[in-house]
């Protein structure tokens, strides 16, 4: 069974995906996995070459056939998204963005004038790269529940893992505490999250905490850009010690990261900082694995 | 067509409605063996995850599934890594006539 | 007038910008629909006037009138129900998988048999902040989605007399979609950098799709640093504002404090600037 190694930070730009792709180079037995579906950076820094892809089907959309509508006004009235209106000449008209897929209006309508059509809402990829194989994906713009293709992605991998006999899962989630976070935590064996030292980077990294423990994951806490404000990233390690959670360590603010990933360069081989701080936290790391 | 792939077949259309996919080709399920002469199935069933909230309705679905197979007498489906195991257990009990 | 803020990637300075152009407003309501990780108010420090519970509806089965027909089962499309006849006679719900979308009550033919009831999913708070009205959804830990709750901060919050703000969550799905839909004017908030433009491209593939007038703020701008620009050149975007990075702002962010009066006439000119457009 492999061990699913998350990394998440509540807070978007805190440096998660940094992280990540900085741990793929140093950890080396893994499948990578993308969950940051929704905004997914981590393939620009380790340029993987797609070996299989396949579309992701989200759930099915209503839409209506106005020549067997006899506009009762029935659907509209019931639907709970606000995905039913009716156009200027008076004909009923699902939004596609709206509707949740519910269904309810295709079983209330009296005369089958209801039907559902299949919708692919994203695709996602099993790939090569430089740092090993790596499972990723792209939630078309619009498209919901994000939640199911990062349980899809992390299920792939875990395919892959058995079968080739690898031992770690190392995957980058999305910010955020919503459904695609919960499919992301969901069966991880541990979960580092990543705070910047601001009162947002403090606020988030409280709620995505809460939301670790709730799963009842174990879950530890790096701190990016700690040098920023000294004073914050001791209230963030004072909050980390009081909860029981592991510092697993710290990575300095470096202008050196902002043009290594400029240029699509990878920061663990390109900032000696940032090299000397990940490989301390990944020691850390690999003593709760 | 041998009983065992009859049983593969029908579980093709045994669908994770969170995935859209079905179980076979998810590998959700394993350890497929059939004895022909007494219909009798044994088959293992995991959710994608321990807390998985539609592990439940996969497990009775999967059972329904073999159960309808002309030929089936028995179903034994174990569920494994699973936090709602002991219920699924009982549900799943419920469906031997 | 309704003005989202919103940027495909996390931490580009989506709050920054919403809150300083809320601040330089004459008449504004500012909205956070980043309900699962809401910032504004760590930056406009408002004083809450009222908290209020945000409810959906759940289905409860009461399993003494109950026929255990399964007809509730079948109608959830999300398989959060599951009924079980002779001779369990046992229903199991799971609320996780729930989107309220009210289908088992409606098909339920046993009177009382399956009543929807509410259950909170987040909080709504209302208050003030300096000349600001400020209204903030917070979704509670373990609930899978803020759409329903951002749909009623529009719905029954929201002051179409005023300049609204509506800050927006990162990302192009539901909760974003939820959020600038039917607004007036979109400013999509990048970084001059790889992953900004990137998930930049992801934005403006969906203001585009839902036929919103929308411009482009480049927060963090470097002098020499034409990522944006170029790309904003060749796909016909205008650039209404680039706010220069500097350490100071960063360490004045990280002290939760932004320079509001600074930037005042700044963000008076962007405000202009998108009014000329609407």
């Amino acid at each position: 069974m492999s061990k699913e190694l998350v990394i998440i930070s509540g807070k978007g730009g805190a440096g998660k995906t940094t992280l990540t792709a900085s741990l793929a180079c140093v950890l080396n037995d893994k499948v990578i996995v993308d969950a940051d579906a929704d905004a997914a950076n981590m393939y620009l820094l380790l340029k993987p070459q797609i070996k299989h892809k396949e579309l992701f089907k989200g759930n099915p959309k209503a839409y209506i056939d106005v020549d067997k509508c006899i506009k009762c006004d029935e659907c509209r009235r019931l639907c709970r998204f606000d995905a039913i209106h009716i156009n200027e000449n008076g004909e009923y008209y699902v939004d596609e963005l709206k509707c949740d897929s519910c269904e309810l209006c295709k079983i209330a309508c009296p005369v089958d004038a209801v039907l559902m059509k299949e919708v692919y809402s994203g695709e996602w990829y099993e790939s090569e790269t430089p740092y090993g194989i790596m499972v990723h994906a792209k939630l078309y713009p619009g498209a919901e529940n994000s939640g199911n293709l990062v349980t899809m992605v992390k299920h792939r991998a875990k395919l892959i893992a058995e079968e080739k006999g690898i031992e770690y899962i190392l995957v980058d989630g999305s910010p955020g505490i919503g459904c695609p976070v919960i499919s992301t935590i969901s069966g991880a064996y541990f979960v580092v999250i990543v705070a910047e030292p601001t009162p947002a980077g403090i606020h988030d990294l409280k709620r995505v905490k809460e939301l670790c423990d709730s799963f009842k994951v174990k879950s530890g806490v790096v701190v990016n850009k700690y040098d920023l404000n000294m004073e914050k990233t001791k209230e963030i390690e004072d909050f980390a010690d009081k909860q029981g959670m592991p510092v697993l360590g710290r990575i300095p603010f470096d202008t050196c990261v902002h043009r290594a990933i400029t240029d699509l360069d990878m920061p663990y081989e390109r900032c000696e900082k940032v090299k000397k701080s990940v490989d301390s936290i990944f020691r850390n790391i690999m003593e709760r694995l | 067509m041998s009983l065992k792939e009859e049983i593969i077949e029908k579980l093709k259309t045994v669908y994770d409605p969170e995935l859209r996919e079905d179980v076979v080709k998810l590998k959700l399920v394993y350890d497929l063996n059939v004895d022909e002469e007494n219909g009798v199935v044994n088959i293992k069933f995991r959710p994608t995850v321990e807390n998985c909230p539609v592990g439940l309705q996969l497990a009775i679905a999967i059972k329904k599934a073999i159960l309808s197979v002309d030929g089936v007498k028995r179903a034994n489906v174990k569920v494994e890594n699973f936090i709602w195991a002991k219920e699924a257990e009982e549900f799943l009990k419920a469906l031997d006539k | 007038m309704k003005i989202a803020v919103t940027s495909g990637k996390g931490g580009t300075g989506k709050t920054t910008i919403a809150t300083m152009l809320a601040y330089a407003c004459d008449n504004p309501q500012y909205i956070d629909c980043d309900a699962e990780e809401p910032n504004g108010h760590l930056f406009l420090k408002p004083k809450i006037e009222r908290v209020e519970p945000f409810n959906v509806l759940i289905p409860k089965i009461n399993e003494d009138i109950c026929t255990f027909c399964g007809k509730c089962a079948d109608a959830c499309v999300y398989k959060a129900l599951v009924v079980m006849g002779e001779p369990l006679k046992k229903t199991m719900f799971f609320d996780e998988l729930c989107h309220s979308c009210g289908a088992c009550a409606y098909v339920c033919p046993v009177e009382g048999a399956l009543i929807e009831v509410p259950d909170e999913i987040g909080k709504i708070k209302i208050g003030k902040a300096r000349h600001i009205d400020f209204v903030m959804g917070e979704l509670n830990i373990g609930e899978a989605s803020a759409t329903q709750l951002i749909a009623s901060l529009k719905k029954n919050y929201m002051d179409e007399s005023k300049t609204v703000i509506l800050d927006s969550p990162p990302g192009t799905s539901c909760t974003v979609v939820e959020t600038i839909e039917g607004v007036d004017y979109v400013l999509l908030v990048t970084e001059p950098t790889s992953f900004g433009l990137s998930d930049l491209k992801l934005s403006v593939e969906l203001v585009r799709d839902m036929g919103l007038k929308f411009g482009i703020v480049v927060n963090k701008y470097e002098e020499g640093n034409t990522l944006i620009d170029d790309y904003a050149k060749e796909e016909g975007i205008e650039i209404l504002f680039r706010l220069p990075f500097s350490k100071e702002f960063a360490e004045s962010y990280s002290r939760g404090e932004l320079p509001f009066e600074k930037f005042k006439d700044d963000f008076k000119d962007l405000l202009k600037r998108i009014e000329e457009r609407v």
